[in-house]
Parts: C-alpha cells; sequence; structure tokens
C-alpha cells in the first residue's frame, strides 16, 4: 500500500480500523515532504517533531476507541493561520519570527477533529497574487511541470496535495485563490460561503471577502475536510450561526435529472482557450446525458468584478496591514525616529506587491477621492450580486472555467499587474457575492490540469459537493494523478 | 491614460508609512496609473439609486457578546514577541507631542 | 470677562468611558489601575486575524443615554475605521461610528448660577474604543513606554452643538452631563481616572456676526474647573489675537494647567486623512424597537425630572432644584433631611451653603459626610421649634462635624437651649439697666445707637441662649419706660 497516495477519508478508515497507524501515515508524508520540497517549495515550515507528537496521541486515541473525525490524519496549513507555538509569517518578511499565541478557529477545529499539522504551506505574500510569487520565501513550483506556476495564493498547499505531501490542505480565497490553485494542481478545492469558515486567526487580506475552504484531491475527501474545519464561531461577528451538514455523508443523494445546469454568456470571452472551453462543454455533456438542463444565464455586470474587487480588496488591505508596525510584534528596523522607523520596518518587511496595493488602497479610500473609488465599487458590487441572485433564479448551479488558461510559466505575468489580475476573471465575481464555488479537475490540455468552477446558491455547500461528487463519479478525473517522481 | 503626478506617490507613501528611491516612485507612478485606468472601467456602469454593498452578509446585525471578562493576564507571552520590552511595558521610539 | 463687543463659540466633545467589565471588541478587563500591559489579549494588541465582536452592555448604555439626552436613536448604525498610525493605537485603526452614529439630535438644559437655564443641541453620540497610553518620563529618553490596558476600552463619545456661549455654562454642560451619566449608572464620570475627558472647540467672532471664527481644539481638560479656565483663557487669546491683526489657526491645543495657558501642538502633522470606511469586520448595528422600549422603562428619575418635583413639591427656586437634583446623592441627602416635615427652603439652604461649604474645605463628597441627613433635618427641627437660634445652630453644626454626634445631644451637654422664659430675660435687662443708668439715658434722650450695645449686653448675661425676638421685644418696651 502507497500510504502518501491514500486519500483523507480512505486514510481515516483505515486509521479507524487501526489497519495503518497515524505514526507511520504522518512519517510516509514527512519523506514525501523532506524529499520533494527542495523542488516544490511547497511548504515554508514543516512540523516534524510537532506532526509526530500530535500522531501518536491519534493512535493512542484510535487505540483507546476515542477517535474523533479525521483522527490521525496529516494535513496542511497554509501560512496564512495563525497556529499556536508554530511560525505564522502569511509568508511575509514583516511577520518575521512571529510565533502567535494564540491559534485560528478554522486549525483549531481541525486539531478537535483529530488532524495532525505537517506544515505551513507557502502562499503568496499576505494572500496577494495569483502565481506564488510573491511570496517572501519563494515562488511554489507546480508538481506537474516545474517551470509553472502552481497558482496561487494558496499555491503551497495545492502543489503539497497534489504531489501527496499530506491528505488535505487549507486555503484561503479572497478573489480564487482557493479554486485558481486547484485547478492548476489538479485537485479539488472548496471556497464556502461568506461565514461559513471562521476568519478568527487567519491573517486578513480583505476581510470583506476572505473565507477558508478545504483543498484535496477527492470531493469526498473535501467534503469531509470542510465538515470538520467550518462552523460558527462566537469570535467572528461575520460567522454565520447555522448547521453544518454531514457533507460527506450526503454526496449521493442528488438526482442529476432536472438539474439546471446555468452557463453564463458572459463567461464564455475571447481570451478563454478554446481547448479549456472544449473541457467545460465536455463536462456539461456529461451532466446532460444524465438528464440534467442546460440555462443561458447571464451576469451581464461580469466584466466589472476584477476592477471592482481590485479596488476593495486593497482598500480593506490598506486599513488591515496598518498594524504591522513594527511596534509589537514582528519585523522592527530601528529608524532615527518614531516616523522613519514604521517607514524603514514597513518597507523592509512588505514586499513590491504588497506596497503597491497598500498605495492603491489608501489612494482609493483617501478624501476626495473615496466616493469615485469605494463607494462606487460597492454599488457595482451590489449589482454582481444581484446578477448572481437573478441567475440563480433559473438555474440550480453555474458552470464555468475556473481559470482562462491551464497554469502558466513562472515569470510570465509577474512583471504586469493587469495580466496577473485578468487570471482571476472567472473567480472574483462569486467572491465578491460571497457566493460558494468548488473547482474539480475535469481535463488535460498539453499536459497540464484543466478545472471547472461549479457555483452554487448561497449556503448550497452541500448541493455543490453532490453535483461535484456526481462529476468526479463520471470520469477519470478523481485525484489526477501527478506522475509519481 | 491615468496620470498621477510623482508628489501625489509622496503623499501616498507618506500616509502608507512606506519609503521608496525615486526609481521605484517612478515605476509606482507608472504601474498605478496603469492599474487606476483598469478600474476607472467602473464610471461607465449606471448605479444610481444603487446602495453600497460592505458585506454579503449586511442586511444582518452585529452579533453582541455579554459583558464579560474571559481573558486572563498572559503579559509576558505577548510581550515576548515584541521587538522591545522592559518593565512591562513596550518600547517604542519616542513619540514627540 | 471677555470683551463686550466679543462673542465666545464653544462645542465639546466629551469621552465617558462606559462602565463595563470588559472591553468594547474583547474579553479584556476594563478595571482601573492595573500593572501595565496586564489586561490586554491578542484582540487589543491587534495581533494578526483576530477579530471585534461588541459588547451588549454598551449598546444599551449609548440606547440610555440617548433617550436621557432626547435624541434620536439610529436603528442602523455602522461601525467604521479611522485610520492613522500611532504607537498606543495597536491596529493602525480605531474603530468609531462615522456616517451612521448609534444616537442623533439631542438636547440637554443646563441651569446658571443666576437662575436662568438654557438648551444646549446634542449633536451626537457614538460608540468607540479608546487607545493606549504612551508614557514619556520613564528610562531612556529617546523612547516611549507603551501600556495598552486602555486600547479597546469603551467610551461614548458625545458631541455638542456649537452653542455654549460663556465659560461658565460650558462647566454648567459638563457637569449635568456627568449628572445624567451618572443617575444612568454608565459612566462613573471620575475626570481624575480619566474615564470622563474633554475636549473644547473654542471660537470668537464680533457680536452680530452670524459667521463662526476660526476654531482651536483644546485637549487635555482634566476637570470641570480645567474646562472653564482654558475656554477662558483661549478666548481671550483669541481676541488678543484678532486684535493685534493676526490669523487664527485651526489647530489643536494642549490646556497646560500648571501654566494655566493652552499651547499649540506643535509637530504634529499636516491635515489628517482618517480614510474612514465601514468596518468589515462588523456587521452593521441593527436595534429592534422593543429592546429600546424596554431599555426607555429602565430609565431612573433624571436630574431635570428631580429638579422639577422639587421646584413644585417643596417651592425651591430653579438654581437651589437644580443644585439639590445634580447628583443622587444630594438629592436623597436632601430628601432624607427633610423626614418629619421640616421646611424644604431651611433645608434647602443648610445644606448648600453650610454642608457644602464644609464638605468643600475639607474636600469630601457628599457621601462621606460627618452629619447625616437625619441630623441635619433634626438640627432644622430645633431651629423651627425655637429650641436654639440659628446662630447657635452654626455652632451646634460645627460641633456636630467633628464629633458627628446628635444635634440634640450637642445642645443638651453644652446647655445652649434657648432662654424662651420671659422671667429669665427680663431679670437680665433689668440687671444690666440698673447698672447703667448713663446709657438708659442716653438712649431715652433719643440716642437711638445704644439700643445695639444693650442687646449685646443682654445676650452675653444669657450665653446668646436668650431668644432674639424675644429679648427684643422686651428689651425695647423696658427701655422705652
Ligand atoms: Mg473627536
Ligand atoms: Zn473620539
Amino acid at each position: 500500500m502507497d500510504l502518501i497516495k491514500l486519500g483523507l477519508k480512505e486514510a481515516a478508515d483505515l486509521l479507524k480500523k487501526r489497519e495503518i497507524s497515524s505514526v507511520e501515515l504522518t512519517k510516509a508524508c514527512m519523506d514525501r515532504i523532506n524529499s520533494r520540497n527542495e523542488r516544490l517549495n511547497a511548504f515554508v515550515t514543516i512540523t516534524e517533531d510537532k506532526a509526530l507528537e500530535m500522531a501518536q496521541r491519534s493512535d493512542k486515541r484510535l487505540k483507546e476507541g476515542n477517535a474523533r473525525l479525521i483522527e490521525g490524519v496529516p494535513l496542511g496549513m497554509k501560512d496564512l493561520f495563525c497556529t499556536e507555538g508554530v511560525l505564522t509569517t502569511a509568508c511575509s518578511h514583516i511577520l518575521d519570527g512571529f510565533v502567535p499565541p494564540y491559534e485560528s478557529t478554522v486549525s483549531a477545529n481541525l486539531w478537535k477533529a483529530g488532524g495532525v499539522l505537517v506544515g505551513k504551506t507557502n502562499m503568496d505574500e499576505f494572500a496577494m497574487g495569483s502565481s506564488n510569487e510573491t511570496s517572501y520565501y519563494g515562488p511554489v513550483r507546480n508538481p506537474w511541470d516545474e517551470s509553472r506556476t502552481c497558482g496561487g495564493s494558496s499555491g503551497g498547499s495545492a502543489a503539497a496535495v497534489a504531489d501527496y505531501m499530506c491528505m488535505g490542505a487549507t486555503g484561503s480565497d479572497t478573489g480564487g485563490s482557493i479554486r485558481q490553485p486547484s485547478a492548476f494542481a489538479g485537485i479539488v478545492g472548496m471556497k464556502p460561503t461568506y461565514g461559513r469558515c471562521s476568519r478568527y486567526g487567519m491573517v486578513a487580506f480583505a476581510s470583506s471577502l476572505d473565507q477558508a475552504g478545504a483543498m484535496c484531491r477527492n470531493v469526498e475527501d473535501t467534503a469531509l475536510m470542510l465538515r470538520a474545519m467550518s462552523g460558527f464561531d462566537p469570535m467572528d461577528s461575520t460567522s454565520v450561526d447555522m448547521p453544518i451538514e454531514n457533507y460527506d455523508q450526503n454526496l449521493d443523494k442528488l438526482t442529476l435529472k432536472g438539474l439546471r445546469i446555468g452557463l453564463p454568456k458572459e463567461y464564455f470571452i475571447k481570451e478563454l482557450d478554446p481547448e479549456v472551453k472544449a473541457i467545460v462543454d465536455a463536462a456539461v455533456a456529461r451532466f446532460t446525458k444524465e438528464g440534467a438542463e442546460v440555462v443561458e444565464v447571464s451576469l451581464p455586470h461580469t466584466k466589472y468584478a476584477v476592477p471592482v474587487y481590485y479596488i476593495i480588496a486593497p482598500a480593506e488591505a490598506t486599513s488591515n496591514l496598518a498594524r504591522y508596525d513594527g511596534m509589537r510584534f514582528g519585523l522592527r528596523i530601528e529608524g532615527e525616529n518614531l516616523a522613519d522607523t514604521y517607514r524603514k520596518s514597513r518597507s523592509k518587511g512588505f514586499g513590491w506587491e504588497v506596497k503597491r496595493r497598500i498605495m492603491i488602497g489608501n489612494y482609493t479610500l483617501s478624501s476626495g477621492y473615496y466616493d469615485a473609488y469605494y463607494t462606487k465599487a460597492q454599488r457595482v458590487r451590489a449589482l454582481i450580486a444581484k446578477d448572481f441572485a437573478d441567475a440563480f433564479t433559473q438555474c440550480d448551479v453555474i458552470f464555468t472555467p475556473t481559470t482562462p488558461t491551464p497554469a502558466f510559466k513562472l515569470g510570465e505575468k509577474i512583471s504586469d499587474p493587469i495580466q496577473m489580475f485578468l487570471n482571476d476573471v472567472f473567480t472574483t465575481g462569486a467572491s465578491l457575492a460571497g457566493l460558494p464555488g468548488i473547482s474539480v479537475p475535469a481535463g488535460m490540455v498539453g499536459g497540464m490540469p484543466v478545472g471547472i468552477q461549479i457555483l452554487g446558491k448561497p449556503f448550497a455547500e452541500q448541493h455543490l459537493l453532490q453535483v461535484a461528487w456526481a462529476h468526479e463519479k463520471m470520469t477519470a478525473f478523481a485525484a489526477l494523478d501527478v506522475k509519481a517522481a | 491614460m491615468s496620470t498621477i503626478d510623482i508628489d501625489l506617490v509622496a503623499r501616498l507613501a507618506d500616509l502608507s508609512r512606506l519609503e521608496f528611491s525615486e526609481a521605484e516612485k517612478k515605476t509606482l507612478q507608472g504601474e498605478i496609473g496603469r492599474i487606476l485606468d483598469f478600474i476607472s472601467v467602473l464610471e461607465e456602469v449606471n448605479t444610481d439609486g444603487v446602495s453600497p454593498m460592505s458585506s454579503t452578509m449586511s442586511a444582518e446585525t452585529t452579533r453582541a457578546r455579554e459583558d464579560v471578562v474571559t481573558e486572563e493576564d498572559k503579559r509576558d507571552a505577548y510581550l515576548k514577541i515584541a521587538p522591545a520590552s522592559e518593565m512591562g511595558f513596550y518600547v517604542v521610539p519616542r513619540v514627540v507631542e | 470677562m471677555l470683551r463686550q463687543d466679543y462673542e465666545l463659540v464653544v462645542g465639546l466633545e466629551v469621552h465617558a468611558q462606559v462602565s463595563t467589565q470588559s472591553k468594547l471588541f474583547s474579553g479584556s478587563s476594563t478595571a482601573f489601575g492595573a500593572e501595565p500591559n496586564t489586561q490586554t489579549c491578542p484582540i487589543d494588541l491587534g495581533m494578526p486575524g483576530v477579530l471585534p465582536v461588541l459588547n451588549d452592555k454598551v449598546v444599551e448604555a449609548a440606547v440610555r443615554t440617548g433617550l436621557a439626552l432626547n435624541a434620536h436613536i439610529n436603528k442602523t448604525s455602522v461601525f467604521a475605521r479611522k485610520n492613522y498610525f500611532y504607537p498606543d493605537l495597536p491596529k493602525g485603526y480605531q474603530i468609531s461610528q462615522y456616517d451612521l452614529p448609534i444616537v442623533e439630535h439631542g438636547r440637554m438644559t443646563v441651569d446658571l448660577e443666576d437662575g436662568s437655564s438654557k438648551e444646549i443641541g446634542i449633536t451626537r453620540i457614538h460608540i468607540e474604543e479608546d487607545a493606549g497610553k504612551s508614557v514619556h518620563d520613564i528610562g531612556d529618553e529617546k523612547v516611549s513606554h507603551v501600556d495598552l490596558n486602555r486600547a479597546g476600552v469603551p467610551l461614548m463619545e458625545i458631541v455638542s452643538e456649537p452653542d455654549i456661549r460663556t465659560a461658565e455654562e460650558a462647566g454648567a454642560y459638563v457637569k449635568k452631563l456627568r449628572a445624567i451619566l451618572r443617575f444612568l449608572e454608565v459612566c462613573d464620570g471620575n475626570m481624575e481616572q480619566g474615564s470622563m475627558r474633554c475636549d473644547a472647540n473654542v471660537s470668537v467672532r464680533k457680536r452680530g456676526e452670524t459667521k463662526f471664527g476660526t476654531r482651536t481644539e483644546i485637549k487635555n481638560l482634566n476637570s470641570i474647573r480645567n474646562i472653564v479656565r482654558a475656554i477662558e483663557y483661549e478666548a481671550e487669546r483669541q481676541v488678543e489675537a484678532i486684535e493685534n491683526g493676526e490669523k487664527i489657526y485651526q489647530e489643536t491645543r494642549l490646556w497646560d494647567a500648571g501654566k494655566n495657558i493652552t499651547r499649540s501642538m506643535r509637530g504634529k502633522e499636516n491635515a489628517h486623512d482618517y480614510r474612514y470606511f465601514p468596518d468589515p469586520d462588523l456587521l452593521p448595528l441593527r436595534l429592534k424597537e422593543d429592546d429600546i422600549e424596554a431599555w426607555k422603562k429602565t430609565l431612573p428619575e433624571l436630574p431635570d425630572q428631580l429638579k422639577d418635583r422639587f421646584m413644585r413639591d417643596y417651592s425651591l427656586n430653579n438654581y437651589d432644584a437644580a443644585v439639590l437634583s445634580g447628583s443622587r446623592e444630594s438629592a436623597r441627602f436632601f430628601e432624607a433631611a427633610l423626614e418629619g416635615g421640616r421646611d424644604p427652603k431651611l433645608v434647602a439652604n443648610w445644606i448648600m451653603v453650610e454642608l457644602f461649604g464644609a464638605l468643600n474645605k475639607s474636600g469630601k463628597d457628599i457621601t462621606e459626610s460627618p452629619v447625616s441627613p437625619a441630623q441635619l433635618g433634626q438640627l432644622v427641627g430645633l431651629i423651627e421649634k425655637n429650641t436654639i437660634s440659628g446662630k447657635i445652630a452654626k455652632t451646634v453644626f460645627e460641633e456636630m462635624l467633628q464629633s458627628s454626634a446628635d444635634p440634640e445631644e450637642i445642645v443638651k451637654a453644652k446647655g445652649l437651649v434657648q432662654i424662651t422664659d420671659t422671667g429669665a430675660i427680663e431679670k437680665a435687662i433689668d440687671d444690666i439697666m440698673a447698672a447703667n443708668a448713663d446709657q438708659v439715658a442716653d438712649f431715652r434722650s433719643g440716642n437711638e445707637r445704644v439700643y445695639g450695645w444693650f442687646v449685646g449686653q443682654v445676650m452675653k448675661a444669657t450665653q446668646g441662649k436668650a431668644n432674639p425676638a424675644m429679648l427684643n421685644d422686651l428689651l425695647r418696651k423696658k427701655l422705652q419706660g
């Protein structure tokens, strides 16, 4: 048995049956990480000792018959989530040496369910980027082709999961940061509805958009992990007090006959790679063969989603990043006086992309420009949300490509911010509307995986997972296999 | 093509507590200009009568907690990760009033 | 006094700490006087990823204060971030309320010493968090020390309209506001401990001018006395500057209580751009009508209602009624002293003149009065029954302040009971007249001034205990022959 290739659910079942132990599973993952991470740069912190300790405790519980939902399963944690006693930097130099004295709710939930932390995954600095090239610790390489990006900002999590370094990993999605890297890595990644997962202890990028989610190698694993990590949190005023269903238990309880699949005409644009389009068409065809219906829907404000996103996200980020001032934690570069210390610490601590977004955010929030940019963007955001609400009166789910192209080459877009932004064209709309979305592997183009995105109504996570699971059953794409290295 | 003058770049840098070389300021001037161009497409959208949406949950009310002390003193743990502290205080460059 | 041809215009911003156990957005304690930084948590410290959750007690306090100030309660209010860098502001922004505060459009009446009243508008009340404290005078002079215990402490900022026209009005406004907050038990009003702080926006203009002059904002006013003095000083300064042809700059000035001056806070950055925007970590605060109604029912009898009742039931004048209703303790003291049907005006006078005078001198609060309300009532009763004279009563009161003894005991022990026995008084008069035939003749020849000398002699002879009215009666009769 190749332990590292076990899915999360499969591994949890074998652990419960005590056919394998958490320590041997964790060691297998560690071996994989230790042999592969130097090339892929998926992890920025490897927590080998802690992982083995947690695995031993899980084995004890398993032995005693006290196993919890995902007892003993090795997981990666995006470096955005604060982990008590474990270095957390959001891949920024400004959080140099920051060891949080508190735990994020999402990670705490996973530990409470029995998860084992193998390490912190690489990401774009403060989640600002779509290629993982803004990380202070260098880019992640795509396990399918190391000259290519593995997407961003949750690129490290995508690579770690695709490359069998762990059974699942957390991601965070502000404008597509779970879905896009999942598509680029050939895995499943789900961003639930805004408010489903607590944001407490997740380093903030853009507070009205940030949402944690799960990244795994198949739909059932994703459902199980999401179930373990989400839920109401009194520490987050925007967390929703709504019960979490047993997502992984109900995957087969959907009839495809009569399922209305919306195809938004504005998403099938000229920039869309024809081969990518063919993959979406093929996925839709699988469903219609089973009796699903296709509805053409319109999301008329689609082309404004990326511009709206690039006003709102930097504005919120500017304010969220003001706390990195060198006074109470993180990097301080002493200057000649207080103002100088602020400037030196922040200028040395933040990378270029982050600094540029701080500047843009301060521009659009400053007096004289606020209404023209920020308020205007919030109004258009309302129109975008309304587009989706209208579309969902005509369909049950919306199918789109996750990205316009497969993973691009490292270095290809990093010097052109607009080109980089356009990579988010299919994912930002749902983020602005707060809707759940899942990216599932749907085919290959030029040897690289391609994903389709399925969007649903607010809090329809269960439904989305059922549709995604049905797709997986109809294809050979569950766990698109990385050529074993 | 939107252009922003270099003084505005300097003022934004000041608001941001960031410092840039002259060359970096020039680069930013260009990049910010292009991004402003890119986002200015919103001008063409008619938003008359549309309320600004600050959160997808803004129709709800913020939750409130009970007035109870739940935190204990963990000063040492917090000061341990501070760049400078003494006598229980955070030490910062002198604040002039 | 400000020159007659100038008018003063003042608006006040009062920051009142809401009396709570925990902070506005975290579960840290708000207790006063703790060791530095022992009452902080990751939320107060602005650590990465942590989030604010609103304290419901503060919402209730703000609404009840709004109701007490006859204000409009906004069913929807919004928390906004005010962005600026400062070492005592951990997040780099203060969570406050900006264009949609919880309370707007209130008013309050203040009572002035000349017996008049004046209405002052309340622009708004908003909820916000306090910042920490920087200490500049310990250790290396190149550094400051920051204590974040106060960071996140809940405040109500109560902003007045620029309706205030004299320093006295400003003092009366703050006193009245403090009384209301204390009656509501939403703020302890302790200015020395910083639980109530005041900034004054001050400008002057020529009388008859309708436009406001350029205003300065004075900070650091930590007592009512300082508020009055600072406004007086600043008004004079501005008039003098204008008369000298100088320009008034819109600026922040600090009150220096040691030197009795305001001074410009130089070195502060130019114009602030706070880049306010709705805090995405907090949803709008939406209030339910039912909750507002329920809170309305919890409002206690407030100073104005008490004052009206004192005027109506006890026939006190406006000013006396206002002073006695100015705190729950003084109102309670007054009404307790009335027990047994004492004359309210006499009781009011004794409290306001003698008791307040004595307490003031010893720096004590009415709750620490050595004389109980019942004892003061007894003393007034002795005067009413003619047992002692008003003059003797003052001696008895002095003794009461010292020993906290009952007035009746003091009167008895010292034999201070008034002589109301006409025989005894007559005898004393006869003795004195007999011994001073010359003076009697002098009086009878028309020298009225000698009369006073006789009164003094009789009082001396009776050790001051003769009932003054009786003495007067008998003496005149006898002298006139
Ligand atoms: Mg103010
Ligand atoms: Zn304030």
